[in-house]
């Protein structure tokens, strides 16, 4: 099949030269990324007449300044990196999967279908019978842009842009409709019941609100980390991602890699919604995200698809949200400035994976170089 | 039950489709000639974000719906510039700064508003009035459906066969279309790719940024977040379905802005269709062309590829 080239997306490249220049890279990409994004913030903030300096004092206090904070910010991570792991794994195949938001409302609907119904099961049961249903439901959501991408090469960039909507609109349908709690009320939120108490997660860290799904989390990065580093199945992923070409004239049937790491991403991000209805909401909203599935992106470049760097990268954007609400609370600087906090580290990451191709001066300037010369 | 009058019905919807199909246009119009001349841009939706909030900050500084229109061109085409810095000359992967530039221009444009406004209630701006052209908006049927609508409508008329000639029978057009399609062999002959390259960015972000304004200064007279909500998505989805060619591309955007205006007439109906599924509809319909007409083939060979190649 002739491969259309607008439908490849370039991984990051593995650190070649010695292992911990490699390491120090990588290590140091993150840092200086939300250094950049942080300096751009400031600069922002300042352009609307607030001090910065004022405005990041109230986001470390709101970080810092208790347990019960802290837990918060682990609490905010806890989807991101459910996320964040499952598009580091699709990312490393070199499919650009944007459709994770999509994924985490459908996984949300089927994980909140089961949550709610009065089984009398045990807890362990209910929540694992949730949790399974979220990871169908977000599977299902990548398996149609997977297998369009894998079998037919459609860009899945728009495909999973679009299924975002369609998602989105359809469980405004089940909140408005079939799984409205007490339709008949006359203010009646479009919201579901509350599920039952024998599928929401423990708390592990009372009196703060971090919740099992964090444990969950950690587990699922090691869990991918194996995949992906220590098992075959792994290895041709990224081999699909590194050369498509060469994967597929080394014998690897790339198109069932694509479909199998789609469906782990979506089902993932779907767990991830399962997750924080489970854990946080307990109950499904009509619009509960704020564009977790995006956050999402900018951590898995961050982490450089890594699950230990996805981890680290997920902290640090909780943080972020934690100390931006407090900062929108007591600086007025409105709590969006982390969209572009984490669109700058997007640029960034996507800027220096680029000149780590070509070390050490990237090719910044090689459209300069005369031919003749 | 009241007789069903299918010729004002149709009038009226088709009139409401040319209108949401021009916001879909210019962003496509754009999106062409970045394509034709070998950049993906995925960062349409972005670009028309912050053309539809540099319209407002435009129109309430100047007091002027034309002064609203430069400002989202402005806007665009600055993101344009980004978009061209990152993408020509530091190489980062188009599809990846594509995305980062969407979520950047809703955190920008919504950080701006919400500064602006930290009561939540915002002041509206002078927006577009319906212009009849004089002869042509009296002729019957056609006349309602293109001739009654806001300047930036037929603005847009004009801009389809003006990129038609521009990008298919000029010799500028021939050059960015090289571009797209051989960047090596285009350099050999003498074109600067990466200047033509940057051209094609900012104009598409000014175009893009066009289409904004006529979200915020055609439509409502105001700002909100969530304006754009995909429709540079559909722009770009048109782009395929039209392969490149602008009357093909304004023909399918006119489908999708008909299918839009229908879903926002049968909502008023009461039919035993829940809204949430009529809202889907432009969605679905756009995703269907999408996976139908995106493999024919002929896109610009190197559409996505930095340059130099290594």
């Amino acid at each position: 099949m002739e491969k259309d080239p607008s439908l490849s997306f370039t991984p990051h490249p593995l650190p070649s030269r010695s292992r911990w220049l490699g390491l120090l890279q990588i290590g140091l990409l993150p840092f200086g990324a939300v250094s950049a994004a942080l300096i751009v913030g400031a600069f922002l903030i300042a352009l609307t007449g607030t001090d910065p300096l004022f405005s990041y004092q109230k986001m470390w206090e709101g970080i810092a300044k208790s347990n019960y904070q802290i837990g918060l910010v682990l609490v905010k991570a806890t989807p991101l990196m459910i996320i964040g792991l499952g598009l580091g794994f699709v990312f490393n195949t070199g499919v650009f999967n944007i459709g994770a938001e999509g994924q985490l409302y459908m996984g949300a609907l089927f994980g909140t279908a089961i949550g709610i119904q009065d089984w009398g099961l045990p807890a362990w049961l209910h929540i694992s019978l949730s949790l399974f249903g979220g990871f169908i439901g977000g599977g299902l959501w990548g398996l149609l842009p997977g297998y369009l991408k894998g079998r037919h090469n459609i860009n899945e960039v728009i495909t999973t842009i679009l299924l975002n909507y369609i998602a989105i609109y359809i469980v405004s349908y089940f909140t408005h409709g079939p799984l409205r709690d007490n339709p008949f009320a006359e203010a009646a939120l479009p919201q579901t019941p509350e599920v039952q108490a024998s599928s929401q997660l423990p708390l592990i860290w009372p009196p703060t609100r971090l919740h099992a799904g964090f444990l969950l989390g950690l587990g699922l990065a090691l869990i991918l980390y194996l995949v992906t580093y220590r098992m075959a199945f792994g290895y041709k992923a990224r081999a699909v991602g590194s050369s498509p070409a060469a994967a597929y004239y080394a014998g690897m049937n790339t198109t069932w890699i694509t479909i199998i790491v789609m469906v782990v991403s979506g089902g993932l991000a779907g767990m991830a919604g399962t997750v924080e209805i489970l854990g946080v909401q307990h109950r499904l909203r009509d619009m509960f995200s704020p564009g977790l599935g995006y956050s999402a992106i900018a951590i898995a470049l961050m982490g450089n698809n890594h699950p230990v760097g996805i981890i680290l990268a997920s902290l640090l954007f909780g943080a972020l949200q934690v100390g931006a609400n407090n900062m929108q609370a007591l600086a007025g600087v409105p709590v969006t400035i982390v969209d572009v906090i984490q669109a700058t580290v997007i640029f960034f990451v996507a800027v220096s994976a680029m000149v780590r191709l070509y070390p050490p001066f990237g090719t910044l300037f090689l459209h300069k170089r005369k031919t003749n010369g | 039950m009241k007789e069903f009058i299918w010729l004002p019905f149709l009038v009226s919807l088709l009139a409401a489709g040319v209108r949401l199909a021009t916001p879909l246009l210019f962003a496509a119009l754009g999106g062409i000639t970045n394509e034709l001349s070998g950049v993906l841009n995925i960062g349409l939706e972005g670009m028309m974000i912050a053309g539809s909030f540099g319209a407002y900050i435009g129109a309430l500084l100047s007091g002027s719906e034309w002064g609203g229109a430069l400002g989202g061109m402005l806007a665009g085409g600055f993101l344009g510039l980004l978009f061209a810095l990152l993408s020509i000359t530091c190489r980062a992967d188009q599809v990846v700064l594509g995305t980062g530039l969407n979520i950047f221009a809703l955190g920008l444009s919504s950080f701006f508003f919400r500064s602006m406004y930290k009561a939540g209630i915002s002041q509206f701006v002078p927006s577009f009035k319906l212009w009849n052209i004089p002869l042509l908006s009296d002729v019957p049927l056609i006349g309602e459906i293109f001739f009654r609508q806001v300047p930036l409508v037929y603005l847009a008329y004009i801009l389809i066969p003006f990129f038609t000639f521009l990008l298919y029978k000029t010799t500028w057009g021939l050059k960015l279309r090289c571009c797209g399609e051989h960047p090596r062999a285009a350099e050999t002959v003498g074109v600067n790719v990466i200047k033509t390259r940057y051209i094609a960015l900012i104009l598409s972000g000014m175009l893009a940024g066009l289409g904004g304004t006529f979200l915020s200064l055609g439509q409502i007279s105001a700002f909100t977040e969530g304006l754009v909500s995909g429709r540079g998505f559909i722009a770009l989805a048109a782009i395929i379905f039209g392969r490149w060619k602008p009357l093909n591309v304004a023909l399918a955007c006119l489908l999708f802005g008909v299918a839009d205006a229908l879903q926002l007439r049968l909502q008023g109906f009461g039919l035993p269709i829940r809204y949430e599924f009529l809202l889907m509809f432009p969605y679905l319909l756009t995703l269907i062309t999408f996976v139908v007409f995106v493999n024919r083939g002929d896109s610009p060979a190197s559409l996505g590829k930095p340059y130099p190649e290594k």
